[in-house]
Parts: structure tokens; sequence; C-alpha cells
């Protein structure tokens, strides 16, 4: 079935890594660093929220910044998204970047790119399935969600892999959510930091 | 000769609550005339005379104490304000009353005298209080908050501290919540800085490239010895200017060279050319740097966005001429660096040696001092952090390696940027000892994950993140040899000098303290066994430290 054959070349990791991954990645590397630390929490908060409006302006808005405050906002909520893993928030990054110690302040960074990354990421397998998915019949939309499953069934929370899948012919949301999670967790896409 | 130094601050007309506030310009124009300094102002707008005065007996008398520290003639300066467009509109002058435009006269005179460009974002506003360089509180801070917020191009905001010596106490409560409460609401939005003096005013308003591009064209790029009195507030401004220049100028090179600013870079170069044509001296070293910061550059950065030649011809032969015998070897490593040729790549020579505690009898003693050197703490302190902060400025244009060339090109250019930042000493030796460290610290990056050919795989794939993965590998790689080698360089010096017995007491004393940190199969070892082949108490330790940290990390 060729519909399903290119939601599963688009969904490849390779093809997500080559559309989505690599501008990431090089706004990453593109942003020059010239401290590793930081002395106060106002100056963790403007590097931050500098490097969040650098990153979202270079791969994202293509362009259009976002205010200090907006920006600072969303690098912590990715922040404590990031660091709750682990068990921390914010503030264990700040104390990171306060005293060097896991990498300092590169890896607080390294963390929101990933985060901004899985961001896209998201977005993009939300647009495959509009694409692919959303305009067919409710069989064929059954067909391909029930073949991408079955396909992409290692990776899948098992929660995900028990349903049935006419639960996400009409709204694939948590499908995708789940995929980006097992992707996060099993893919060499993203790191684990 | 006449220098000009502009420096923004905000000027506030009426009072309390009803004060409003606009941002303008101190222009400060610096003459040398003999006969000693002045201060004359001049413009439409005009400081009422006790303003004046203050400027004229404090602000000046700071700024001259640091010119002289700085071994500089003092000139006499003009300074003017711009008049507000509302007030020229009406045909009026403004007329500063208040001290809080000391900050920005202040600046301005130095901007002009040093020929130091301050940055266009900021505003400042303080009452220099003594002409020791104290910086003290000034009213109305909300209404200058609301003034600068309404600049689109400022970005900062530095004021004094608002209650440094408790004089804000006399403030009605509501007053201080209001003060507080334009802080909280500005600072979204401006990047705010308090200062306590001209020492702390500087750091917070000039970068490194205005403070080494104005050393090197007013002379203070190396300390004078003429300090103003140890401990004052004046000799911290003085030490903050003329101090570290020459790792300020390696900084910034290395940043314009990375970002692709060769423009930039070519400038301060001919700049240093100036100042030590002017000295009539050969900088020492300074070819061997220069040729190894240009082939540590990304390959792509180095060939894409760096012309050469980086330094004229002309420009190298003048300071060439004042070398000596002894810098022959950098001399031709200067005038290859400037040309962009002679990519030779050198290996480090043996780090130098730390010193550690030597010869000590007791062996717990000793324990102790070894641990102080080899503290979770001391290695984050003095292997990664600048092990990471050289990883954090390395930047490339791209993250995929277009070929094996390519790849081979950034390994190397990368390791020598390594080398370069952690203080390695570089030495001529044959083209591909560079080349053969780095690519063999890449095959133990990568020793789990199918050596370099696998690392050269991802860079050229990029499904892992390409060069930045692989860059990042290498980095986590030589951090964690560099803890190995610092760990072993200090158990070496405590332990090569002892005799057998000596050694077997230290290993069980250090067994006993970090024993809980170790593997199982280790403790359960005699001490003796490690008393000459402490290698792998070494890797273990540096193992369990890293993973203590990270077991921090979710506490």
């Amino acid at each position: 079935m060729a519909l399903i054959d290119s939601v599963l070349a688009a969904l490849d990791e390779r093809q997500i890594a080559r559309v989505v991954g690599l501008r990431h990645d090089e706004a990453r590397m593109r942003y020059p660093l010239h401290r590793n630390t930081v002395g106060s929490y106002d100056e963790f908060d403007n590097v931050i929220a500098d490097y969040y409006n650098f990153h979202f302006t270079s791969c994202v808005s293509n362009g259009g910044g976002l205010s200090h405050s907006e920006a600072a906002g969303r690098a912590k909520a990715i922040l404590n998204q990031a660091y709750r893993r682990h068990g921390g928030d914010v503030m264990t990054a700040f104390n990171d970047a306060c005293d060097g110690t896991n990498g300092g302040l590169r890896v607080v960074l390294d963390t929101i790119a990933e985060g901004l990354k899985a961001e896209s990421v998201a977005m993009y397998v939300q647009d495959v399935f509009d694409r692919h998915v959303a305009p067919n019949s409710w069989e064929t939309k059954v067909e391909i969600i029930r073949t991408f499953i079955r396909q992409c069934c290692p990776h899948l929370a098992s929660s995900i892999r028990v349903d049935q899948p006419e639960r996400y012919a009409h709204g694939y949301r948590d499908l995708i959510h789940g995929y980006v999670e097992a992707l996060k967790r099993s893919s060499s896409m993203f790191r684990r930091l | 000769m006449t220098a000009i130094g502009r420096a923004r601050t905000a000027l506030v007309f009426g009072q309390g609550d009803g004060a409003r506030a606009a941002i303008s310009v101190v222009v400060a124009q610096a003459r040398e005339r003999a006969g000693g300094s002045n201060l004359s102002f001049c413009g439409t707008a005009a400081f009422e005379e006790p303003a004046a005065r203050h400027l004229r007996e404090t602000v000046l008398a700071v700024v001259n104490q640091i010119l002289e520290g700085l071994g500089l003639a003092k000139p006499s300066f003009d300074v003017s304000v711009v008049n507000l467009g509302a007030a020229s509109a009406a045909d009026l002058g403004l007329s500063i009353s208040g001290f809080s435009a000391d900050t920005a006269v202040a600046l301005a005179m130095l901007s002009a005298a040093l020929r130091m460009p301050l940055p266009e974002d900021v505003v400042t506003t303080g009452h220099i209080a003594s002409p020791d360089g104290d910086i003290r509180a000034v009213r109305s801070i909300p209404a200058k908050l609301g003034a600068a917020l309404q600049v689109p191009e400022v970005r900062a905001f530095i004021h004094p501290a608002l209650d440094e010596d408790n004089s804000m106490q006399a403030l009605s409560p509501a007053e201080r919540e209001r003060i507080a409460e334009a802080v909280v609401n500005a600072r979204g939005r401006l990047r705010l800085t308090v200062v306590g003096d001209v020492t702390e005013l500087l750091q917070a308003t000039v970068t490194e490239e205005a403070v080494v591009l104005a050393s090197l064209c007013s002379g203070f790029f190396e300390p004078t010895g003429r300090a103003a009195p140890q401990g004052s507030r004046v000799d911290d401004a003085v030490r903050f200017l003329s101090e570290g220049n020459d790792g300020r100028f390696w900084r910034v090179l290395e940043a314009h060279l990375l970002e692709g600013r060769c423009a930039e870079a070519q400038a301060l170069l001919l700049a240093r050319c100036h100042y030590q044509v002017r000295r009539r001296q050969y900088p020492g070293g300074f070819g061997g740097k220069l040729l190894q910061l240009v082939r540590s550059l990304p390959p792509a950065t180095r060939r894409l966005k760096t012309s050469f030649p980086l330094l004229a011809m002309g420009h190298c032969l003048e300071v060439c001429r004042f070398a000596g015998q002894a810098d022959h070897e950098d001399v031709q490593r200067l005038l290859d660096a400037a040309q962009g040729r002679g990519m030779t790549r050198e290996k480090p020579a043996a780090p130098a040696p730390t010193s550690g505690a030597q010869g000590a009898a007791d062996a717990n003693a000793a324990v102790d001092a070894v641990l102080g050197e080899i503290s979770a703490q001391t290695l984050t302190e003095t292997i990664s952090l600048p092990i990471d902060a050289a990883r954090a400025a390395y930047v490339m244009e791209g993250v995929l390696a277009e070929s094996h060339d390519a790849f081979h090109d950034t390994i190397t250019a990368f390791y020598l940027h390594l080398l370069q930042h952690t203080g390695a000493v570089i030495t001529l030796t044959d083209r591909h000892a560079g080349c053969d460290e780095a690519f063999a610290l890449l095959e133990q990056a990568f020793a789990d994950k199918g050596g370099s050919e696998a690392a050269e795989a991802d860079a050229r794939d990029g499904t892992r993140g390409g060069m930045r993965f692989v860059l990042d590998a290498m980095t986590d790689r030589y951090k964690a040899e560099q803890q190995v080698k610092h760990v072993k360089r200090v158990l070496e010096e405590i332990l090569d000098p002892q005799d057998w017995s000596a050694r077997e007491a230290f290993i069980a004393a250090l067994l006993s303290r970090i024993g809980p940190q170790l593997p199982s199969e280790i403790r359960a070892e005699p001490p003796g066994r490690y008393a000459r082949h402490y290698d792998s108490i070494v890797r273990a330790y540096v193992r369990s430290v890293d993973q203590v940290r990270q077991l921090f990390r979710t506490l």
C-alpha cells in the first residue's frame, strides 16, 4: 500500500533527522558561548532567553523573535520538563550553570536545544499525519493506523499497542504524542542529557 | 587630538508620583591640553552650578585618577548633554540639577580619554558619591526605568544598589514598594545591573573587545605599575582595565575568527601590531599562538570565512624587526599564520606538573592533602570548566562533514582548540602529530560505538547530530582523560619519593577514605597490590566522581 509506505518513509528516523533535526543541531553549533558559567540568576535568565531566541529565530520562526520574558519562560519550561526526569527542575540547571558541574551552561543550552528539537519533531509528525492520513476515508485511515502501529510496535507504549486502531482514526494526537515520546526514548536523534 | 565619548542616561522632570523621565546622551570631548586637566560645559542643555561643581570636584577626580593609574595623560574635557526633542522644539535648553548623570558623565569622559566605545543599548544612572568612585542611589528609578522601556534599542539599565547605606529607609513603605515593583516589571524587558562603585560600573558597561582595543590604542595593554593606592575602588578600576589584556586579546580574536568576523580580527591584529611597534618590542610566542589559533579553526570557517593575510606582510615585518635571536622560530610561525600557510600540526608537550603535598610523613595527612587536590570540586574547577568552555566556544556553520578530508581536518582542528584552551604548550613537530593524537582521542571516545569509522559515519549522516555529537563525545572523553591524568599526577608526586612501606600505608589510608566510592573488587585486594600500580584506583575514582555527580543532580 503506497500510502502507508509514504507515511512510514516520512516518519523514518533518518528522514526526520534530515528534515527537522539537522537544522536544530546546526543552530546549536552556531551559538557561541564565551563563558560556561553564570554569576547570578539574572545572568542565567539572560543567557537562556538569548539562546532560546537565537535558536527559535534560526529554525522555528525564521526571523521573528520573542520578548525576553517570553523566551526565558519557554526556556525554563523546557528545562523544568527535562530536569524533572532526573528529579530536578530549573534550579538544578541554574546550579549546574553556576558552578560548571555536569557540563555547566553548555549542557543547559544543549537541553534547551533538544527540547526545541523535540517540539519540532512533534509538529513534523503531526503534519505527516495531517497530509497522509486525514484526507482519506474512514476505512483507509483505520488501515493506515493499524499498519503504522504494527510497524512501530516495539517503540510504542503498550497502552497504544493494545488499543484498537479505530480509536486513533479520528483523533491521532495521542498516537503522535506516544510516537514522539517513543522516539525520544529510543532514537539516536535525541540525546538523553 | 580630540576624541568623543557618548553615554546614555535618564533625565527626570518633576518629583514624586509626577516625575517623568526621558533618555538622553552625555557627550564628552577629550582634548590634549598643556596646563592640566579641566572640565568645561557646552551646549544648550546646561548643568546647574552645584551639579557642575560636583562633576569638577568628584567625577573629574575619579576619571583623572583612573587615567593616572593607567599611565595616561590627563586631557581636558568638554561635556554636553544632548537636548531633548521637546525642549529643542520649544527653543529651550535643559537645566540639569541633580547628580544622577554622574555615572554617564564619568563613562563618557573615560570613553573619550581611552578611545573606548561604549555600547549604545545601555542606560546608566547613579551618583558618584566620593572621589574614590563609590556609587550611591538616586531618585526616580521607576520613572527612569519607564523611560528606558520606551526606547526600543535600550536593552540594559545600570543603576546603583537601592539601599547600600540604609538611607532608603527614609522613604515611605509605599515609595519603596513602588521602586521594587518598577524593578520587577522592567526585569523581563531590560537587563538590570546593580553597581556599587566605578569598577562595577566599568565591568557592567564595557565589552572585552572595547577594553582590549582601547588598551592597544591608548597604550595601557600591560599594567604600568603606577596604580592608585592599593585597595581603593579606583585601583580596582585601573586593574580591571590594565590587567589580563593579553588573555582578553586572544579571547576576542578567537571569537572573531570562529564567528567569521574576519575584518574585526584583522583590525585587532593590526592594533596589536601598531602597539608592539610603538613599544619596539616583539611579543614572545605570539606567532606560535596565532598559528595554533588559526589551525584550530573549523576547516570550513578557515577556508570560507577567513581572508588571508590576517596581517599584511609589511606590518608583520615591522613587528619582526624587534624580534631577538630566540624569537627566530616564532617569527616564521607568525608569517605562516598571517598568510594562512604551513598549517603544520604540533603536539602538546607534557603538561606542567601541579604542586602537590610532598614528603608527608603521616599517611593520613598525605591522604588529606591528596583528597583536596582530587576532590570533585577541584576536578570540575581545574579540568572540566576550561574544557567545557572550549567546547562551548567552538562554533561551526554546519554539522555534516562533506568528505573524509573535511572530517579529518575538523577533528584535528577541534583537538588543537581543546589543547589551546587547556593551557597545553604546543611545540613544533611533524605535521601528523596533532592529527594522530586527535584520532587516538576520537577512537577512545567511540570505543564502544564502533570507533573512528563510526564517528565519521555519524558526522556524514547527521542523524545523531553529526559533528555536534562527535565533538561532544571527544570533549567528554578528553575531560575524563585529563581528570585521570590529574589524579595520577597528584598520586605520583606523593608516592614516587616514598619507600614501599610508606606507599602501602598511604594506599591503605586512601582506600579507607575513598573505599566506598570504589568497586568491591578493588576494596577486596590488599593495599600492597596497588602500592606500585594504582592506575585502576585512579580510573575507578574518576568514574565514581562522575557517577556521584550524576546522583547529586537528581537530588
